[in-house]
Parts: C-alpha cells; structure tokens; sequence
C-alpha cells in the first residue's frame, strides 16, 4: 500500500476548523445540531412530519478517495481514515452518518491468511474496494455436522477453510470425544506438533496486531456525535435473513440455490438453527449508548427477486427475517433491514411487521410502489442510484431527489439516502447535490 | 518425587532371565505361548470349551509395588513402570493382562494442565495412593440445552476450564458461534487477552510431556506380546453408557440422580446425544488411551466398556430400564457391528437385571462381573456369553492363599462348566498380597482343565 497523501494531523486541524464555522454560521453548537438532526430522523422514523427529510451520508472508500487517501487507508491507517470520514461528514452535514463499516485491520487479516475476503493494499490494489469471496466452505454433505455440533463445524471445518493461518485445526480431534479429561490429556500431544506452535505464534501476533487496530480504529460514532452527527444504527440486533448466513458464508450461492432443490429440510434446518441460537443470545440495545431510537441495521441479499422466486422467499427467506426483524423489535430496537436488489412483488410480506417499527431501506425497488403499499406503516429509506452518483451531473441528480421526494416525502416518513453506501466512484459534487436537494426540496 | 531404588536396567534384566527360564521349562518359544493362551480365550469368548479355564490378571499398581516402585512410578516413570508390568506378568503367567490398565498418562502434563477431575500418585496424592476420579456438577443444571444444542462450544467454553485450571481463560470466550464471525476474524478475540497467550506455551508443554510418556508406553502391547502374552482387550478401544458418560463426567452422581426426577426428558436427550456423538464420528466408540490405542493385528478385536451406575446399588430396575439399559444396548450393539467383542466390566451388583442382556447377539459379549452373584450369572447368561469374575479384591488383599484358592475352586465348579469362563479379579488389585494372586492364578492350572 502506498503511503498517505494527507496526515492524520493535517485532517484533524482541518475538521476542526470546520466545526468552528459550522457552529459559526448555525450560531447552534454540536450538541444542540445533534438533538436536532435526530429528532429530524425520529419523527420520519415514527411517521411524522419533520422541519425536513432528513438525509443520510455515508461511503468508507468516498470518504478515503474524497480526502486523497486510498482505499486502503481503511485497513492500515484507521487514524488518517477516520479523520477522513470526518471530513467527509463535515463538508456535506447530512442528518445521520451511514457505513463506515468493513473496516478491519488488513496486517491482522494478512497474518489469519483470510481467504473470504480480498481487501485493498492487502490482496487487491491499494485503490480497488474490498471483495467478499464466496465458496463452498460447508460442504454439502457437512449439514449434519453443522446442526448437530455447529461450533466443532466452525473450528475443524470452517475456520481451516476461511483463513490459511487455521488450516491446523482441520487435525483436531472432534471436541465430542473429549468426554472427561483424561480423554483431553490423551489426545493433548497433537499440540506438540510444529504446525500448532506455529499457530499459537500467529495468533498471537494477529491478537497484539488486532489490539493496536481496536486502539485506534474504535470510537468513530462517538467522535462524529461530538461533531453534531448522530449514526444512523446502533448494531445489528437479531440480524438479516438467516439464508443469507447460509448462503453468503456457508453454502454460496450456488451450494444454497441448488439446496433449496436438493436438500430444503436440511437447509431449513440450518436457518433455523441460525436463527434461534441468534434469538437467544442478542442482547438488548446498551441505554448507555446514545441513539434515540435505537436502530439495528443489517444487510439482506438473496431474498430479492433477482435471486429467487416469490414461493422460495416465502418457504425459505421470509419466515427466518421476519423472526430475527420480531425480535429485534421485540428488544427495544428499530429494525432497519437494507432490502438490497429488487423487492417489488414481495414488499406485502413486509406489513407483518408493527408499524412503526422499521425502517425499510431500498436499493432498486420501485419506491412509488413501496411508497403505495408500505408508506402508512414504516418509514422509507433510499434510493439514489450509485450509478447516477458516479455517472451523473449534479443537476440530475438534483432532478431524481426532487422527484423522489415529491413521491416519497409525503406526509413525513422519508429519509433521503444513496441507494447504497458503496459510492467508490462517486462525484463529490453529486453526492453533494443530493445532501442539498433534501435541504432545497424537503421542507414541509 | 522421589526418584526409585529400582533399576529399570535392573528389571529389564530380570525379565529377560525370567523368560528364558519361562522357555526352557515349558520347551515353548513365546510365540507358541501366545498362540496357545490366546486360543485359550479366544475358545471361551466362543463358548468352547478350551484345554482349561484360562485367567487374566492386571498390573496397574499392584505391579508397580510388586517391583517395588510407588504407584507414581505409573505416572513419571513409564520405563520403570513399563518393566513392573513385565515382570508380573512373568512371574504369575497369566493367559492375558490387562496391562497398563492404572495409567492415566503423564503425570507432569497433568500437572502442566493443572487436571482437576483426578488426582493421582505422586502429583495430587500421595506417591503411594492410587489415583481417585473426582465427580462434580462440571455441567450444571440449567446447561443441558446448550449442551444439546452446541456441544463443542460447551466443551471448550464450558466443561475443560472446569476440569483444567490451565484451560481456564477458555470460560472468557464468547460463543464460537460468534467468534466465527462468519467473515470476520473473531476468532482473535480469543488471544485479545494475555492469559490467551499463555495457553499455547502451555499446551505446547504439555503436549511435550505427554508425547514423551507416550513414546515409552505405546510398545507395552507388542513387548507384552513378545513374551508371550496377549492384551484383554485389544484394538477397539474404549467404550462407555452413555448415562455414565452423564453421571461421572457431566453432571456427578448427585446431579443425575436429580436428573431422573427433575428433568429427565432432557437427560435422555443428553444421552441420546452422547451416543450419537460417540458412534456417528470418525472415533467411533472410542476415546484416546494408552491400552486402547488401534490394533491393526490381525486379532479378534474388543471394546472394553465399564460401566457404572446401572448397577442395582445405584438406580432401580425401571430406572435402569429407561436410563440406563437403552442407551448401554445401542452402544454394545454399535461396538459389535463394527466387528468387536464387547468387554462389558458391570461393577457393583447387577443380579436382577442379567436378562436384558439376552437382548444381545450370542457369543458377541465377554461379561465381566464384580459382585454379581456368579452362579446365577451362569444359569442365566451361560451358553450365550461368555462371563469373567471375580475373585474379590478384598479376599486377595486380606484373606490367605487357601481361601482364595477355595473361593476360586468354588467358582470354576459353578461357571466353569461347558466352557465360556474367564477367572479373574473382581475388580482392582492395588493392595492384593502377591500370594494370593499367585494361588488365584495358578487355581486354574490346578482345578480348571477340562
């Protein structure tokens, strides 16, 4: 990875200034724009009308390009990048900051060998956005195994799979045999061999490396709420879809499509183990947090009508998202699901969920029929393609958050945001056309 | 510990006089002395008739103070221990040992790992004390589900940080549901904390230990073999029901026998679980063990199972019925399909319920007895299995050469008929008199020809 253009200290003394001109020329300070902004997103969230539609901003590898790092400063350099992101937020004052996510140490995933995932400066170019790999890293005949002793699947299986520095523990005996200690000393000698002493070794080495990472990569939500912006989730709650665990990082897409022909039970069996060891282990929102209302934001892929028939969603995706968004609910949280893709004959299903309870965030749904059928029920989030963001001039983009506003805006219940925060390319003077146009179009 | 007064050079030695004097006076090589007391008990597994009773005698400790070792030398001295077990086979000329049966491998790796679930000679008792299983609710009461839902999670996070104080930092991991992250690296969570780092070192060490132990124990069975005396068991390796699986690793004595009352769909199910667990994996039936490692000989193979709390002193018949008998059945059965004979050790008494055992297929189970009531085990089971017992450890401790040979003339007259009779000691000899075991061993040669 190359060395970054821009100091840590150069960006810091530069947001800094800005919040100096902000409050200037608000005359509010950070705190009195952050009750602000959120209650602009709470009454939306709640189906009132607020001052405005509120708009949401957020992009890891924008942020990084927009300051002149590059991508990869989101996995080496957490200190430069987070003042990016910053930065970012400062210049174009949306209500709520959006993903920041994916941001992992790349030295700590070099050391684990990850193979799931390719990452900038790490095993891609300092300038590419990440990559999630996908494979069969469950076999199809490792279902049995995966409900029966899920956690000795994940060490002797998956984790041997996904991560090269691992592969050891592909050797180990099945835990199960370890019935009493005696059985454990016997089979203790395995750890004798020079392979496990070099594993220990790494993780190790990844644990201190890991330690320094969290050190300075954490605290960015409270930082930007010192700065007035409050986040825009707060966790994942009981999370997504469980086929989407199934399909994304187990089975891949192929292993789960072909399963819901070959094996449904078994595949049905496994979301259902997903799903209620979720359920029992999410804990409520922290109250020490700050967020008013609590959001839990999670990510849904294969449930969209690219991926699967309407029968399919409702045997295999539907009844696992609609418990784990329940419960989220059930827990003092505002589920936020990403319906990422298309979800245009399938948005009745969503009427099972209270009202009020959600924020239905879009990518490429139609949005004057999500706006038609779901409008009186929950809050809309989106829809700004990425594309028009990277493509587009800033007076078109202007045009499609004028209309979008007009259809989805009324009587409250918006909130305006790109229809995916993975806006790698995009232009700033688009991205800044649309922060604006929630501020030209939106008042009611 | 002390180191021993005894040789090993010494009793290397020894042995080896021992078994030319063995050769010479019976004109046989060790060999033809193998091929004969093996078909010995190969002839009363199969309900033959054999040349003459054959018995079986242990080593464990008793060898170990037969050679004049502590019983610790068991646990750090295998080399010494080793040749203990040699020369009392030598010198009492059993048809069959049961070896190594007392260890529980290297004494210093269970120190390194800090083992709370046995103590043992020359590390957490006495050099002289034989070691001792200690039962505890290492699971609790309320931890069935994960158990049933997760069992390595509860394995790693739950169960080892109790039974070693080495693996203790393992109680601090979150689920590995969660540190799978599935996609991101949480499994470095678990060496976040410098107590983590530790825990290599200290496998690695243990491991070192233990591996060395290892090496000097795993040609018992063959230099055994080379003297002419085969193994009990062999190649099966170790078999246990799963409601003792239950009792004395899981949830003690106390805890299941609660368990009957409180919960026992959840018992069942713990059982049901343990024995799919045991016999759908790739180790079958078996645990890691010294005596029990694979055999790939071309021997009859058998799985020896003891077994524990089935017995009438601990649960009632309709408690062993439901508990206890279905889960044992289906692990016998599983170890016989695989091509074994099962070795069942029924400790305590189980006279009123030898006939679930007519369930089994004939000819397929070695019956050893500790107190049950021998003639009755004869009158029932005779002529479908074979049974083995049970001179009782408290006679070959206590009583005189005369009246264990009594006792064991007794035996053979009521179980002996027909064939399908192994002698041997009802249970453990640690402080048997040497004469006693003598007059048990030769009891056979006197009264047990056919």
């Amino acid at each position: 990875m190359t060395a970054s253009a821009v100091s840590a200290e150069e960006l810091r003394q530069e947001n800094e200034k800005r919040l100096r001109q902000i409050v200037e020329r608000t005359g509010k300070s950070p705190e009195a724009l952050y009750e602000e902004r959120e209650a602009r997103i709470r009454a939306a969230v709640e189906l009132r009308v607020p001052d405005r539609v509120p708009v949401v901003l957020g992009g890891t590898y924008f942020a990084a390009r927009y300051s002149g790092l590059s991508l990869a400063s989101a996995y080496y350099d957490a200190p430069t990048w987070k003042e990016a992101f910053k930065r970012m937020i400062l210049d174009f004052e949306p209500d709520a900051t959006g993903t920041g996510g994916a941001m992992s140490s790349g030295l700590v995933q070099e050391i684990l060998g990850a193979r799931q995932m390719r990452w900038p400066g790490g095993t891609l170019p300092p300038d590419v956005g990440h990559q999630f790999v996908e494979g069969e890293y469950m076999k199809e005949d490792e279902y049995d195994l995966f409900l029966e002793d899920p956690s000795d699947f994940i060490i002797r299986r998956y984790l041997p799979r996904v991560y090269d520095a691992l592969a050891p523990l592909a050797q180990l005996p099945s835990p199960s045999i370890w019935l009493g200690s005696g059985a454990f000393a016997a089979s203790v000698p395995i750890f004798a061999a020079a392979e496990f002493q070099q594993l220990f070794e790494t993780l190790v080495r990844a644990g201190q490396e890991e330690e320094r990472w969290r050190q300075t990569a954490h605290g960015l939500d409270e930082e930007l709420a010192a700065l007035g912006f409050p986040a825009s989730a707060h966790g994942m709650g009981a999370g997504g879809a469980p086929f989407d665990v199934v399909s994304d990082s187990l089975r891949g897409m192929r292993g789960s499509m072909l399963d819901m022909y070959r094996r449904p039970e078994k595949l049905l069996a496994a979301c259902d183990k997903i799903l209620s060891w979720r359920l029992a282990r999410t804990p409520p929102p922290d109250p020490e947090r700050r967020g008013n209302p609590k959001i839990a934001a999670t990510a849904l892929h294969r449930g969209s009508q690219g991926f699967m028939s309407k029968k399919q969603f409702e045997t295999f995706y539907w009844p696992g998202l609609k418990s784990a968004i329940l419960a989220s609910i059930e827990l003092g949280y505002v589920a936020e699901p990403f319906f990422e893709g298309r979800w245009d004959d399938r948005l009745e299903y969503l009427l099972e969920i209270p009202a009020g309870k959600m924020i239905c965030r879009f990518s490429e749904t139609d949005m004057a029929k999500a706006k038609a059928v779901l409008g009186d029920s929950f809050c809309l989030m989106g829809n700004v393609p990425a594309s028009l963001l990277q493509a587009g001039s800033p007076s078109e983009v202007e045009e499609y958050c004028r209309k979008l506003i007009a259809v989805c805006g009324k009587g409250g219940g918006f909130i305006l945001r790109s229809s995916t925060d993975s806006l790698d390319e995009a232009k700033p003077a688009n991205v800044r056309a649309m922060v604006e146009s929630a501020k030209k179009y939106g008042s009611y | 510990m002390k180191t021993s007064t005894i040789s090993v050079e010494g009793l290397r030695e020894e042995n080896e006089r021992k078994l030319r004097q063995i050769v010479e006076r019976s004109g046989k090589t060790p060999a033809e002395l193998y091929a004969e007391r093996e078909k010995r008990l190969l002839d009363a597994i199969a309900l033959r008739e054999p040349d003459r009773v054959p018995v079986t005698m242990g080593g464990g400790y008793f060898a170990a103070r037969y050679a004049g070792l502590t019983a610790s030398a068991a646990y750090y001295d295998p080399a010494a221990f080793k040749e203990a077990v040699k020369k009392t086979a030598l010198d009492f000329e059993p048809d069959a040992s049961w070896g190594a049966a007392a260890t529980g491998g290297s004494g210093r790796a269970l120190e390194i790992l800090d083992a709370k679930q046995t103590r043992w000679p020359g590390g957490t008792l006495p050099e002289d004390v034989g070691h001792q299983f200690i039962e505890g609710e290492y699971m609790k009461e309320d931890e069935y589900d994960l158990f049933l839902n997760d069992p390595t999670d509860f394995t790693l996070r739950r169960y080892l940080p109790r039974v070693f104080g080495a693996l203790a930092p393992l109680a601090k991991l979150p689920p590995v549901m969660a540190m799978s992250g599935m996609g991101a690296p949480g499994i470095v969570q678990l060496f976040l904390d410098p107590e983590f780092r530790q825990l290599g070192a200290t496998l690695t060490r243990a491991a070192e230990e233990q591996q060395e132990y290892f090496r000097v124990m795993v040609t018992l069975q063959q230099e055994m073999a080379d003297l002419g005396f085969p193994p009990v068991t062999r190649g099966g390796g170790l078999g246990l029901a799963p409601f003792d699986v239950l009792s004395d690793m899981y949830r003690g004595m106390r805890g299941s026998m609660l368990d009957m009352y409180r919960r026992p769909e959840k018992l069942l199910a713990a059982c049901e679980k343990i024995f799919e667990q045991r016999n759908s994996r790739e180790m079958p039936s078996t645990i890691p063990g010294l005596m029990f490692a694979p055999d790939s000989s071309g021997s009859l193979k058998s799985v020896f199972l003891p077994l524990h709390r089935g017995a009438q002193g601990f649960m009632s018949k309709q408690q062993f019925e439901t508990f206890y008998w279905p889960g044992l059945k289906k692990t016998l059965l599983d170890v016989i399909d695989r091509g074994n004979v099962a070795m069942p050790f029924f400790e305590g008494h189980f006279d009123d319920r030898l006939e679930y055992l007519l369930e089994l297929p004939k000819g397929k189970v070695v019956c050893h007895f500790e107190h049950t009531d021998m003639a009755r085990a004869k009158a029932v089971l005779g002529g479908h299995f074979c049974i083995m017992g049970n001179v009782p450890s408290s006679l070959l401790q206590c009583a005189s050469p005369a009246e264990v040979e009594e006792y064991c003339k007794n035996l053979i007259e009521a179980c002996g008929k027909g064939g399908g009779f192994i002698l041997t000691h009802g249970s453990s000899i640690d402080e048997a008199k040497p004469a006693n075991l003598k007059a048990m061993v030769d009891s056979v040669k006197k009264y047990g020809a056919y």
